[in-house]
């Protein structure tokens, strides 16, 4: 599958700005950690007030580039340290 | 904050769960509280569960397409082999009108799973709402929705039986559409939070690439829908336990709290 950071983060932008719009995307601060392919999952980093808004984000983006994808969160941390452990 | 994420593309993801006590399931985590499957199709219900236990859920309620009235044991015992899934069951009643309800509801004394009633017709509805063996009230289409009136809630909260919603409505692609489902939903659910009714959401997906762990509807729920985050976790978490302890206390003739039976001529 042709999944890259850049088309991962456009969907989940327009994501945002679709169902939350701009006061609340600028509140966001969203960056991408990491995006491992081959195991098929992502870290994700954000500002901790804006948790729910993020997930509910994640959670209607259903296409990327086309393509049928289900953005399912698994686990939330204060740290990339504890995240990146749990691998 | 951070948060991880695992995405699934048109290949099954191979994330394992550890697994846990029936306990800790029970306890701990979320349900969901409506999953369509084909009964007549095995291998339909199986996809499905799998499905669901690589998105992380853990507790499913199914319900059957087909109009099945009872679910065979053999079934229940032969998806309990195999999937790690807590499953139970749900019957849902499409009715039309009063007689129809009084026809159907007749084959459901002594039910020992969930039986929901689903009808647009405000006299079945009320009835359903009355009705002690009716568990669920659902309003789980963007139609069926416009026709809760306080009145059935009222009822339902005697009763004590349960409101359902369902997340299925926002998943549609037609941005109109989308809107207006979000909107209709937001007023009522609102509504029956402000009412105090037992409640539950659904996720009622039909697509399986629109399945979502119980915890993104509570996320959905408290920053689309208005819901206070608290009582939108009690609503997947623990009003589904609620539910299943209605249905158990169903079965075993148990009265509600405060109900005395008095033996004839006694005062």
């Amino acid at each position: 599958m042709d999944l890259t950071q850049n088309s991962l983060l456009k969907s989940i932008w327009h994501s945002i700005w679709r169902y939350f719009g701009l006061k609340e995307a600028n509140k966001i601060g969203l960056w991408l950690v990491e995006l491992n392919i081959d195991k098929e999952y992502g870290i994700i980093r954000f500002s901790h007030q804006t948790k729910e808004t993020i997930i509910s984000a994640l959670s209607f983006v259903r296409e990327i580039d086309g393509i049928k994808v289900i953005l399912s969160p698994i686990k939330t941390s204060g740290t990339i340290r504890s995240i990146k452990s749990d691998n | 904050m951070i948060i991880k994420f695992i995405y699934f593309p048109l290949s099954l993801h191979n994330y394992k769960e550890s697994s846990s006590s029936f306990e800790v399931i029970l306890y701990l985590s979320y349900f969901e509280s409506r999953l369509l499957a084909n009964f007549d199709n095995f291998n339909d219900i199986l996809e499905k569960l799998e499905f669901c236990e690589k998105l992380g859920i853990k507790n499913v309620i199914l319900e059957p397409k087909n109009n099945i009235i009872a679910i065979p044991l053999e079934l229940k015992s032969k998806i309990r082999l195999e999937t790690k899934i807590n499953t139970l069951y749900r019957i849902n009643l499409r009715l039309n009108n009063s007689e129809d309800f009084k026809r159907r509801i007749k084959h459901f004394n002594n039910f020992s799973d969930i039986l929901s009633i689903e009808s647009l017709n405000k006299e079945v509805q009320l009835r359903a709402a009355r009705d002690s063996r009716v568990d669920i009230v659902s309003f789980s289409n963007s139609e069926l929705i416009k026709t809760l009136t306080p009145g059935v809630i009222s009822l339902i909260k005697q009763n004590n039986s349960f409101l359902e919603f369902s997340l299925a409505p926002l998943m549609v692609k037609n941005k109109v559409n989308q809107s207006k489902n979000l909107r209709n939903l937001y007023r009522f659910i609102q509504l029956a939070l402000k009412s105090k009714v037992n409640c539950i959401i659904s996720g009622n997906f039909d697509d399986m690439y629109d399945f979502r762990h119980p915890r993104a509807l509570i996320s959905i729920c408290y920053s689309l829908l208005g819901v206070p985050l608290d009582r939108a976790k009690k609503i997947f978490k623990i009003n589904p336990i609620s539910l299943l302890e209605r249905v158990n206390r169903r079965n075993t003739n148990d009265f509600e709290p405060q109900v005395r039976l008095i033996k004839g001529g006694e005062t």
